[in-house]
């Protein structure tokens, strides 16, 4: 049997044009090709426009983007205000980057318009007239016009941030040497990186931040959970009157702003002055006040607790619903087959509302790692310890909080890129599992 | 007969059933003491008339009495001048005097005589009835008068009492004290502005680019939607210096505007791809008949699909208002000067590092926060059951 070649259903077989004139013209220059030969005339001049912009810039295009690669020179004799800026330089150059990308895109947008104009002629004989071309993008301006406002946005704030971030890890952009426009930055290449893990306080630093991140998020997460779901069978149990008044109650830690409730927390447990150490005291529990959040294990403590209270409702709500909208039939069938009460939740609800809120425990897990706030508002990092002095890590830092502490209070940016850039490593893989469940990705449709 | 044996054999199972039934209403009321006191004595210290945490009372709404100066430290029930700090006897009983501004003087009894209850000592030297409130004995290693009130060091001893004579009323001092001295009414118009900015821009900006990218077809719109999809991996403050630089070189620092346009750039990702799956539910054929009766792009979206879409659309301009409210890291970043300030940073620096004086007022400014902010909450939870479950989100 004569086997037929499947085409995909996306590739069009390229058919070669006869005349190739327009399109070498347009490879000389944008727009060429649809103005000489094609009698294109809008999409011509647009893109003759576009080109002339550059070339006329050409220098500009040129000095910015050396300037991303030697990132300036240190000019002493000049006075402050003049020297090279190294991080406008990246800036810039990063931008300049970006706006030669976008042009060769365009370049090569031209080419191909002027390959299927031609094809386009060969077929049908005539050029479409400058009418049936103005129709025709007024139709497809829409998603133009309508798109742009997201597209600039998106790549000023968020592309530009993220690729000059991942570069400053391979500079030595920090303080006291190398903060423009005094000094100047340059690049080291992996230096940061094995300062980072070499140099010995800042990778024990680092090693404790990383464990204990890693710590507190199983922690957060679990303590969490299983509170959610004590507290979820408490108000589902038949013997509770007003379920709902303790609900309400309930979720109060939960709808009252997270900030807030942490600088509470964080007053109530003050060593010396805080309520709490002296409701203790007076009540004959203790005699002196405890150091809650200035003694490394109990501010640790503290930590887990204070978040417990903080997220307990939030698995308490989730897993009353799930028990609730388990079918009843489902009992009543274990009681026909002579389950007591230990029985039907072991095997019936539990495995139910683990399979269910499996997705939402790692969702949990990833935000528990960069759970900043819980962290910071609370103990800022302290208490201190020896490492601390250099790495400027806590001891109850994580990650994201000593990044923080690093960019805002000492200004180590090159180190603090770094760190991102492994937290993000970290951060990936949970990442993609929880796209990976989302119904678009399952369906294949975008 | 069967009637009867099965209600006796009901009532022998009855007394565990009745201790754990205990057992459990005493753990939720203990977790609901647990879960209102923060709030409660927050609620309480803003309307408190002391400035400093340590002036505060323990349980929430006594009101703590403010001492102004100390007298003397008396040994016996004499008063002497204030003695070294060092030659108090740590075996005998010492009577602290701290005059009281309306009635007269507290005496406050620590050491060996420990069981003494507090006691009021009028200006004409008559002691009055003992008022609430056990003291507990414990070594002085030293006394200290903060201006407010007696401190004692190294030992944990009730010197601290006298704040618990509950004298009745609430002041709203604190709340005075927020508005004159404090910059807070320029921090809570900001971040008003800058959420009802964000919510404009958001909703505008996102909801016309899921609806593009839900309707239409054109080139590059798979890895579009891909890299948005993988830009909302990257955690927020991933590029904060870039955006701290690139602010700075628009010269939008210290400006809300520059805040402005970070937020909303940085809820694009994840919104578009929020309404978009939204909009594919709503069908083509709605949007084909528009088209036959005439109607243009924007008028279809303007008077077709945003009123159908409209629960979603209202979740996200809710989500979008009260994201900024909280907001740390970035204001913080962005904002220097005072008045340019939002309510997270305005309040976190009210108490970080001066935790002790400005406690009061801090938790008057939480509470104008948090009251809001519960009522929206309250709000959103029903909306946001009624846009699940209604079906046209599916997740």
């Amino acid at each position: 049997m004569a086997q037929q070649t499947v085409t995909s259903p996306r590739k069009i077989p390229v058919r070669k044009i006869k005349n190739r004139r327009p399109v070498v013209a347009s490879c000389l220059f944008m727009g060429l090709g649809q103005l000489l030969y094609q009698k294109q005339f809008i999409k011509g001049i647009f893109y003759a426009l576009i080109e002339l912009m550059v070339i006329i810039n050409a220098n500009t295009f040129l000095q910015k983007i050396t300037g991303l690669i030697t990132l300036g020179d240190p000019k002493p004799e000049l006075p402050v205000k003049d020297r090279d800026h190294s991080i406008f330089m990246m800036v810039e150059g990063i931008i300049f980057l970006i706006l030669f990308v976008v042009f060769l895109c365009l370049y090569v947008t031209n080419i191909l318009d002027a390959h299927r104009t031609q094809k386009r002629f060969e077929r049908v004989g005539h050029y479409p007239t400058q009418r049936v071309v103005a129709s025709s993008l007024a139709d497809s301006s829409f998603a133009f016009i309508g798109l742009s406002p997201v597209i600039v946005l998106l790549s000023f704030f968020v592309i530009i941030p993220l690729m000059f971030s991942a570069m400053l890890a391979f500079t030595n952009y920090a303080s006291p040497d190398h903060i423009p426009p005094a000094n100047t930055v340059d690049w080291v290449g992996f230096g940061t990186f094995r300062d980072v893990f070499e140099k010995s306080e800042w990778a024990t630093g680092f090693t404790r931040t990383a464990v204990w991140t890693l710590v507190w998020a199983t922690l957060a997460t679990v303590t969490c959970y299983v509170g959610g779901m004590l507290m979820a069978m408490a108000m589902l149990d038949k013997r509770v009157k007003a379920p709902k008044l303790f609900r309400t109650i309930y979720i109060l830690p939960y709808a009252v702003p997270s900030m807030l409730s942490l600088m509470v927390w964080r007053n109530l447990l003050n060593g010396q002055f805080g309520p709490i150490n002296k409701i203790l005291i007076q009540w004959g529990w203790i005699d002196a006040p405890l150091p809650w959040l200035t003694q490394v294990d109990l501010a640790r403590f503290s930590c887990v607790l204070v978040n417990l209270w903080l997220g307990f409702p939030y698995f308490m709500m989730l897993i009353t619903g799930l028990m609730t909208s388990i079918p009843r039939d489902l009992y009543e069938a274990a009681d026909i087959d002579g389950a007591n009460k230990r029985v039907k939740f072991f095997r019936i609800t539990l495995p139910l509302v683990l399979y269910q809120t499996i997705p939402l425990f790692i969702m949990n897990f990833s935000f528990n790692l960069n759970n900043f706030g819980a962290v910071y508002f609370l103990t800022q990092g302290n208490p201190s310890d020896f490492t601390t002095t250099q790495s400027g890590a806590g001891t109850t830092d994580i990650l994201m909080s000593w990044m923080y502490k690093l960019t805002y209070d000492q200004r180590v940016y090159n180190k603090a890129a770094v760190v991102s850039i492994l937290v993000f490593l970290v951060i990936a893989p949970f990442a993609i599992y929880n796209f990976s469940r989302t119904k678009a990705f399952k369906d294949g449709e975008l | 007969m069967t009637e009867g044996k099965e209600k006796r054999a009901h009532k022998r199972i009855s007394i565990s059933r009745i201790i754990t039934t205990i057992m459990l209403y005493i753990m939720l009321f203990v977790i609901v003491i647990l879960v209102i006191y923060p709030l409660s004595f927050t609620v309480s210290s803003a309307f408190s008339d002391s400035n400093s945490l340590s002036g505060l009372s323990v349980l929430p709404f006594t009101h703590s009495v403010k001492v102004d100066t100390i007298d003397a430290i008396a040994l016996g029930e004499n008063a002497y001048a204030l003695p070294d700090v060092e030659k108090l006897p740590t075996d005998k009983a010492i009577y602290v005097v701290i005059p009281q501004t309306n009635t007269g003087s507290a005496t406050l009894a620590i050491g060996d005589n420990a069981a003494l209850p507090l006691r009021m000592k009028a200006k004409d030297g008559t002691l009055s009835e003992p008022a609430e409130g056990k003291l507990k004995e414990g070594r002085i290693a030293g006394i200290t008068f903060n201006g407010t009130e007696l401190v004692v060091e190294k030992t944990y001893t009730n010197a601290t009492l006298p704040t618990y004579m509950a004298f009745g009323g609430f002041s709203l001092i604190q709340f005075k004290k927020l508005f004159e001295d404090t910059n807070y009414k320029y921090w809570f118009f900001n971040t008003f502005k800058i959420a009802c900015a964000n919510t404009v821009i958001s909703v505008l900006c996102t909801t016309v680019a899921a609806y593009i990218f839900s309707r239409f077809r054109f080139r590059g719109k798979k890895p579009m939607l891909m890299s948005m999809l993988i830009l909302q991996m990257f955690p927020s403050f991933a590029g904060m210096i870039a955006t701290y630089v690139l602010i700075w070189r628009l010269g939008l620092l210290d400006n809300l505007f520059g805040l402005i346009l970070v937020y909303s750039a940085g809820s694009i990702p994840y919104n578009t791809w929020l309404i978009k799956g939204y909009l594919d539910t709503i069908p083509r054929s709605l949007d084909e008949a528009a088209r036959v009766d005439g109607a243009g792009y924007f008028r279809t979206f303007r008077t077709i699909i945003l009123p159908i879409a409209r629960p979603m659309v209202t979740f996200l301009a809710v989500t979008s208002f009260t994201g900024p409210w909280m907001d740390f890291i970035l204001p913080r970043l962005l904002l220097k000067s005072d008045v340019n300030k939002t309510l997270a940073i305005g309040l976190f620096e009210m108490i970080n590092g001066r935790e002790n004086n400005y406690f009061t007022q801090f938790a008057a400014g939480a509470v104008l926060v948090a009251i809001p902010f519960i009522i929206i909450f309250a709000i959103n939870q029903q909306y946001m059951t009624q846009v699940l479950s209604s079906g046209a989100v599916k997740e």
